[in-house]
């Protein structure tokens, strides 16, 4: 899976012993391993929620199961997007439930926003664009995060979300024709 | 190819997901139309200004908390028995075992930390409010410490009911957390509101009392 050129690259081998120690139940390692992963979790679940209070609860909940599962974790995809898979999972079923659309309108807080787009001279701009992603309709939210941020295909796309690899196709090219719209002066 | 691009193409041609033919034959239209050259360059400058946002933004500090303490309150199966602090040698083992963790996990993570120019790690909160973040660390510390001191005042009313060789290997093992948390510390002192820092210095300090109360209750248990 290509990764955007941001992506923070942990050392395998060290991951790699931290993994083979909490699935023995080192809870230390597993300190470990949420210190290395927990931001692009909370990233991930922040942009596909765009509420904040969500994606701190479904971080919890995909640590929470991420620990109860360890077990079957077998190495053969990287464990960011194993817990990517559960995360989205979440996602999908809390969005389902709660029906949180009406209510969330744009919780993405600017203070989050901030932190997320950093000090660079860009800012504005990133600003910006993390506010448009947060106003995009769900489907359409979900194929941009997954695919323009995240880097997964549309076939990763749809193997996660349950969402023919067409449709996702679709929502992507909406999302980013509603962005330009937005971004446009 | 006379007509204009459409949407689904010009996407799919920015993606690199055309096939050999009709990639020739959309460039054929892109050479010759400026009105479709320019949507590309606006779906292109797009892609990178996405690419470019940050992959991490780290969570509040208590969700980790709240991890461990959802973690703790199931009683999974895969938890490391609490009976195990009850007998010296594994007591001895463990030791070792979480030391190596916690010096591996420090120095894991804060390698990690060093990350390219641009690579940014977004920090949640107060990214900017880097005095008061050092204050809630300092308060952070001084709790931590105070719990320990009073562990370690117990400890030492308590050090003939254990033997001298778990003695010798705690106090060893102690050290080098000890030394993994000053690391994790001054790394923090340095990035304040880094909350991956705090929680791998907070991680540092369970570790440290986890291991003193199993032997304080060891020791109360011989005595």
């Amino acid at each position: 899976m290509p990764l955007p050129g941001q992506a923070r690259v942990p050392d395998a081998g060290a991951e790699a012993e931290l993994i083979r120690r909490a699935q023995a139940g080192d809870r230390a390692a597993f300190d470990g391993l949420y210190a290395l992963t927990a931001g692009r979790i909370f990233a991930l679940l922040l942009r596909l929620c765009a509420d904040r209070e969500a994606a701190e609860r479904l971080t919890q909940d995909t640590f929470v199961m991420a620990w109860q599962r360890l077990g079957t974790f077998r190495g053969q995809s990287r464990f960011t997007s194993w817990l990517h898979r559960i995360a989205v999972n979440f996602m999908l079923q809390d969005s389902r439930s709660q029906g949180r659309r009406e209510a969330r309108v744009i919780a993405v807080e600017d203070g989050v926003l901030r932190a997320a787009a950093g000090h660079s001279p860009s800012t504005d701009l990133r600003l910006d664009l993390e506010r448009a992603i947060a106003r995009l309709p769900d489907g359409a939210r979900t194929a941009l995060v997954l695919h323009d941020i995240e880097g997964y295909t549309h076939e990763e796309i749809a193997a996660m979300t349950g969402i023919a690899a067409g449709t996702v196709k679709s929502q992507l090219h909406r999302a980013r024709r509603l962005l330009q719209e937005r971004l446009s002066p | 190819m006379n007509h204009h691009l459409d949407d689904a193409r010009l996407n799919d041609f920015a993606d690199d997901l055309l096939p050999g033919p009709e990639r020739a034959r959309a460039e054929e239209h892109l050479a010759s139309c400026s009105a479709c050259r320019d949507t590309l360059t606006k779906v292109r400058q797009l892609r990178s200004a996405l690419a470019a946002l940050p992959l991490e933004i780290a969570p509040p500090p208590d969700v980790l908390a709240d991890v461990r303490a959802r973690i703790a309150a199931a009683g999974s199966g895969r938890m490391v028995d609490a009976s195990w602090y009850a007998r010296p040698r594994m007591l001895a083992a463990a030791a070792v075992l979480l030391v190596a963790v916690t010096a591996a996990t420090t120095t894991l993570v804060i390698r990690a930390m060093e990350r390219p120019p641009g690579a940014a790690v977004a920090t949640y909160g107060a990214a900017d409010d880097r005095p008061a973040a050092l204050v809630a660390v300092q308060a952070m510390e001084r709790s931590y410490e105070e719990a320990i001191a009073e562990l370690q005042r117990a400890l030492g009313d308590q050090q003939s009911g254990l033997s001298p060789e778990t003695l010798r290997v705690l106090q060893e093992n102690l050290g080098v957390i000890d030394r993994a948390v000053a690391e994790a510390r001054a790394a923090l002192h340095a990035d304040p509101a880094n909350d991956v820092l705090a929680a791998l210095l907070r991680a540092g300090y369970e570790r440290k009392l986890d291991v003193l109360r199993s032997v304080s209750s060891h020791g109360r248990a011989r005595s």
